[in-house]
């Protein structure tokens, strides 16, 4: 099964001891999605490819999804499953 | 008794390149040097590019024949480098005793971790899963009571493998070995000991060490030591490592250099890249200044002189280099590559002598430091000498940016292939 990369718009708080939050994410149609609680953030490859990305595993409208944050380019991606 | 571990990434280049592209997984994968500035060389290959017989060092072509599937990309050193200090990180959170042997091996002393994380085999085996599930590459570690039996350890089972060697299973596992995969054991030295019958590790181990000496010199007694576990050579932890001893590098040019002027930028290419990195090490200056040359038929030349007026400029590496130059080179044949590395560092102090001139000196030192700091902010093209930019090929060559192996942990490498 292949994967592809989808980078969305989103917006982050950054901490004051360090560290990034997303809290909500812009689909590439225009919807956003609130994150209501990032549950881990580890160090996780990806299937889509990459090297070294960091995963965010959040609750969104009650679903857990992955987000991944791409340290270099400074961007977000979520994989979507290519036919 | 000692907890040694050697941990070997397999395939590295190549199972980078496969986090890059995970949709060549099962397709016979290679990475290679640039073609077209004559780094065409495979420098690594996945399993299934080495069950077609492909091998590192060979041209691409060559591996063409054998495996006309085969996917190649081009290396990506700074990638490679990122992945190598995460997973140094990863033998961070089990020891702060670690030597690296080249990019993609380490040996990490245990021993004070034990009471801690286990017994070897367990840290082995935690250290192999954290690469595997954070990073995605595959790892085969060695486990031994001394760095050689455990280097050997890590080779035995690949990939994604542990592999215990201890005192009572070493004469199993280790002896039957051939002779040449003993480290240090090269094409000559296995000649010399296959004339006298000694083929396996085991034949080294039982032979009299005297007879090995007779043959090999001092090698002879290592050789010895390392096939019986007698090694207790430390594993060269950080502050080891900080004691670099010389600063290089090398190029191979992507033609083939005729005359003296081409030859000036390639040094004074190099030259930019030793002294850049010499202030940032702060090593202080250098006193010896060693040029090698590489020439088309890749026969190798070298020469080093000691000055009176220890340098970090890159002028004055280069202009020492062209006289080495000079009284080396005799133009048999054209230039395939050059290297440049100085060494003898005055570690900040220095004598200074009746005749310096420290005004002129100074302001030499501070216009390199000040090209430093633009480059650091805007990169390493950012800011370059007129005759390198005469070549545009070269001038895009990011050396300093670009591949760093530290084989030895007495020497700070930088090479290119």
């Amino acid at each position: 099964m292949n994967y592809v990369k989808i980078y969305v718009r989103a917006v982050c708080e950054f901490s004051s001891d360090g560290g990034i939050k997303p809290l909500n994410i812009e689909w590439v149609d225009g919807r956003k999605f609130a994150i209501d609680r990032v549950k881990f953030v580890e160090r996780k490859p990806c299937l889509s490819g990459g090297v070294l990305p960091r995963r965010y595993t959040v609750i969104m409208g009650g679903q857990q999804k992955y987000l991944y944050y791409e340290k270099e380019k400074e961007r977000w991606f979520v994989e979507k499953e290519f036919l | 008794m000692r907890t040694i571990l050697h941990s070997d990434l397999n395939n590295f280049y190549a199972s980078v390149e496969l986090l890059k592209h995970p949709e060549c997984k099962g397709v016979p994968v290679a990475v290679c040097g640039n073609v077209e500035d004559r780094h065409g060389i495979i420098l690594a290959k996945n399993q299934l590019a080495k069950s077609f017989g492909v091998k590192t060092g060979e041209v691409l072509w060559e591996a063409k024949k054998k495996c006309k599937n085969l996917v190649t990309f081009p290396a990506d050193f700074s990638s490679y480098i990122k992945v190598s200090e995460a997973v140094r990180g990863i033998y961070g959170r089990f020891t702060d005793n670690i030597e690296s042997f080249g990019i993609d091996e380490c040996w990490l002393d245990v021993t004070d971790s034990l009471k801690i994380f286990g017994s070897g085999e367990e840290i082995a085996q935690k250290i192999r899963t954290a690469i595997k599930e954070e990073i995605g590459v595959t790892v085969s570690v060695g486990v031994s009571y001394n760095k050689i039996f455990a280097k050997l350890g890590s080779d035995m089972k690949k990939p994604d493998a542990v592999t215990v060697i201890t005192p009572n299973n070493f004469k199993q596992t280790v002896w039957k070995l051939p002779a040449e995969d003993l480290l240090y054991v090269g094409k000559s030295t296995k000649t010399k000991l296959n004339s006298i019958g000694v083929h396996t590790i085991g034949d080294i181990a039982t032979t009299d060490e005297k007879v090995l000496v007779g043959l090999l010199g001092v090698w002879g007694k290592t050789l010895y030591r390392f096939a019986n576990g007698f090694d207790d050579t430390p594993v060269a932890g950080k502050k080891t490592e900080e004691s670099v001893k010389s600063i290089g590098n090398s190029l191979t040019d992507y033609k083939d250099l005729y005359n003296f002027e081409e030859v000036k930028t390639l040094i004074l290419l190099l030259s930019e890249s030793v002294a850049s990195r010499l202030r940032e090490s702060g090593l202080g200056r250098a006193t010896t200044i060693k040029l090698s040359v590489t020439d088309n038929a890749l026969k190798t030349y070298g020469k080093q002189i000691t000055i009176d007026k220890p340098t970090r400029t890159a002028t004055d590496i280069a202009k020492i280099a062209y006289k080495l130059f000079y009284q080396l080179y005799k133009w048999e044949r054209p230039v395939r590559g050059i290297g440049v590395a100085v060494s003898n560092f005055t570690l900040g102090t220095e004598q200074l002598s009746i005749d310096t001139d420290i005004i002129k000196d100074g302001k030499k030192d501070r216009l390199e430091l000040a090209v430093d700091g633009i480059r650091k902010k805007y990169g390493n093209h950012s800011l370059q000498r007129a005759r390198i930019l005469q070549d545009p090929r070269l001038a895009e060559t990011d050396i300093i940016g670009g591949h760093t192996v530290n084989p030895k942990t007495n020497v700070c490498g930088n090479d290119e292939i």
